[in-house]
């Protein structure tokens, strides 16, 4: 199902694809297919609804916008509810599992964009209190945050952090599992992006192909802990996330925490961004004070901390800034700015907060 | 200088977009019975705000071209694009390649990016009885070779702020209203966005009676035993990117378990705003079903 068209054919003034040359280098191929994973119905683990989401309302706005005529981008597929198998996101390369298939579903040759919005968890923040690091101990930390009067930090440890499906074609228990937690090596589930531009390098083979991988969910990625994510990186040139900041104890001494928020407007307006100027640096339409003004919440609605995250590997130390720093939407759809290695890494993240004063 | 004299060209090459307003929302709605549509009398509005690109400090840059292109009006240079959606929201985004993106930062930190963006939007005609608060928003980096070095990089390093200003009608939150800019060093704006449409006055009235019905011990009591936990008076309005009529109302909001933010009139019932809907941003019902049976 996955379409490609040259750039001749959509259009483009001019100007820009000299820009874009100029910016970029010459392109071999261009990868302009959508996938969308989203999942509201969680009826198969609570049938009572309680864990339903708005995700699929997000996924609407984000895949009715960036599908309309004219746009960079053709449809892939978009798949919702039951038909999201925690399969789709696994590397039958890396698992060994030959029911995994993520080449086929979330990460499929000629891809731009891949996004999948799901449910995650928060069961790493303890209920240890802390004023810094060594507060923790090994393998947690304690968060930056503003607190109100009589408040405490709580520290985060390093877990496994996981994606929850609701299907019934389960192969994993419609868990998806990523990161690292103490003294584990990073689990190598995830690869991303392989690719013939990319190579090989990953381990992962060469049926790969999404450019920019998207994942929603909750306490997805923790600063401290974002470098467990290199196995992600075969080729892809961006992983964008939410990072939800906050763990604390309020004044009645509930641990609490931030959380990525149900936000119905969260596709409608990543999309905006993206087809307002397709020639801005990716990252932009991720990192915006909209997106993360919005994209956080929290029970007392005074914690609502987090960052959007986008992360990138690379070969060099250029290509990976490059990667989260200059690369716009329009570069991440050339094949040629594919990752090359994975000797450097990086991460940029957007807080709905002063997190250089307070830290993250 | 050179900013503004490209900007005075840019506007006299595309006096259209330079000089009409863009589609003014006419909405309506009243607390505890959810969102109304119903068009107010022009006069009967609180004051909002359309950023417009004669007085922002974006630059589009040399060659500026007009286009209507999926949903907003652009102006279109070779440094950057000024977009204005029917709503009224405003998104400026520079080029990837943009001089501004070389240069750096404002200098003095989140305190002098918060004042600047203040008084720049203040200057543009942003409404100052309407501002809440302006927060600095850090943007920050990690990046070093892969493996054990990088999971010992010492802290993150600041790249930039964005400064966001927060609203308030009366003292009243507006919670979807937002001006925000990224400025450099000359203080131009790399990005911005800005929407701040009028409010009905019959919404902030409403909004004024819900807060003083929950300073009565009994009506806030029986509220709060209706609802799963505190939360606090908001008003609410549709946003920037939809294409519906705009929808205004005053809400009771509570954050709930697994990233849910519920809204309440002041009787502790359920409002559900329009844009939350489930088939609000295209019918889900639509789309080919996935063809594998197994995988």
């Amino acid at each position: 199902m996955t379409r490609t068209r040259s750039l001749a054919r959509k259009g483009l003034p001019s100007l820009l694809a000299v820009c874009a040359m100029a910016t970029y280098g010459a392109t071999a191929s261009a990868a302009n297919g959508l996938s969308l994973e989203t999942v509201s119905d969680y009826t198969l683990w609570y049938p009572d609804g309680s864990a339903n989401t708005d995700l699929d309302t997000e996924g609407a706005g984000f895949w009715n916008a960036m599908t309309a005529p004219g746009t960079l981008w053709t449809p892939t597929h978009w798949y919702k509810d039951n038909s999201v198998y925690d399969t789709d996101l696994y590397d039958p390369d890396r698992t060994g599992f030959s029911g995994d298939n993520d080449s086929g579903n979330f990460d499929p040759a000629n891809t731009g964009i891949s996004m999948v919005m799901a449910h995650g968890e928060c069961g790493d923040v303890t209920t240890v209190n802390c004023a810094s690091d060594a507060d923790c101990g090994l393998g947690s930390y304690c968060p930056g945050e503003p607190l109100l009067a009589g408040e405490s930090k709580t520290c985060i440890a390093e877990s496994y952090r996981r994606i929850f499906t609701s299907s019934t074609h389960s192969q994993h228990n419609n868990q998806v599992w990523y990161g690292s937690q103490l003294f584990q090596s990073p689990l190598r589930n995830l690869a991303f992006g392989e690719d013939a531009s990319s190579g090989s390098f990953g381990g992962a083979g060469l049926n790969g192909g999404t450019n920019v991988a998207i994942i929603v969910n909750s306490c997805g990625a923790r600063s401290r802990y974002v470098g467990d994510f290199l196995p992600m990186f075969a080729g892809v040139h961006t992983v964008m996330m939410t990072m939800p900041t906050a763990a604390y104890r309020d004044k009645s001494g509930t641990v609490a925490f931030s959380d990525t928020r149900q936000w119905s407007a969260r596709g409608s307006t990543f999309a905006n961004f993206i087809l307002t100027n397709t020639n801005a640096p990716a990252t932009d339409a991720w990192f915006n004070p909209t997106m993360s003004s919005n994209g956080f919440m929290s029970t007392d609605g005074e914690h609502a901390f987090g960052a959007q995250i986008a992360l990138a590997s690379d070969s060099t130390w250029a290509a990976t800034t490059s990667h989260l720093f200059n690369e716009s939407w329009l570069g991440t759809t050339f094949e040629s700015n594919d990752a090359k290695g994975n000797g450097y890494f990086g991460a940029w993240f957007a807080c709905n907060y002063d997190c250089a004063t307070y830290g993250d | 200088m050179r900013s503004s004299i490209v900007l005075s060209i840019a506007c006299a090459l595309v006096a259209t977009a330079c000089s009409s307003a863009p589609q003014e929302p006419s909405p309506s709605g009243s607390a505890g019975t959810g969102p109304s549509t119903s068009p107010a009398a022009p006069a009967d509005v609180r004051a909002g705000f359309v950023h417009a690109v004669e007085r922002s400090r974006f630059r589009v840059g040399d060659n500026p071209a007009e286009r209507l292109e999926f949903g907003s009006r652009k102006i279109v240079g070779d440094e950057g694009v000024f977009a204005t959606r029917p709503t009224g929201l405003v998104l400026a985004i520079s080029n990837a390649d943009a001089p501004t993106r070389a240069r750096p930062p404002l200098p003095g930190g989140a305190e002098a990016h918060d004042a600047l963006v203040r008084s720049y939007f203040l200057g543009a005609g942003l409404p100052a009885d309407q501002m809440r608060d302006v927060s600095p928003y850090a943007v920050v980096s990690k990046v070093g070779r892969s493996g054990p070095d990088f999971a010992t990089l010492a802290g993150s390093k600041l790249e930039y702020y964005f400064s966001t200003v927060s609203r308030q009608i009366d003292g009243i939150p507006v919670s979807d209203s937002f001006a925000w800019a990224r400025l450099d060093a000359d203080g131009n704006a790399v990005l911005e966005s800005v929407y701040w449409p009028e409010i009905p006055a019959q919404v902030v009235r409403d909004a004024l009676a819900f807060e003083a019905r929950l300073e009565d011990a009994p009506t806030r009591a029986a509220l709060l035993a209706r609802v799963p936990r505190e939360g606090k008076l908001v008003i609410h309005h549709t946003p920037g990117e939809w294409d519906g009529a705009f929808e205004a109302t005053a809400t009771y909001d509570v954050g709930e378990e697994r990233g849910k933010v519920s809204h309440f009139d002041v009787e502790g019932r359920r409002i559900e705003l329009s844009h939350e809907r489930e088939n609000a941003w295209g019918d889900l019902s639509k789309g080919p079903p996935r063809l594998e049976a197994t995988p």
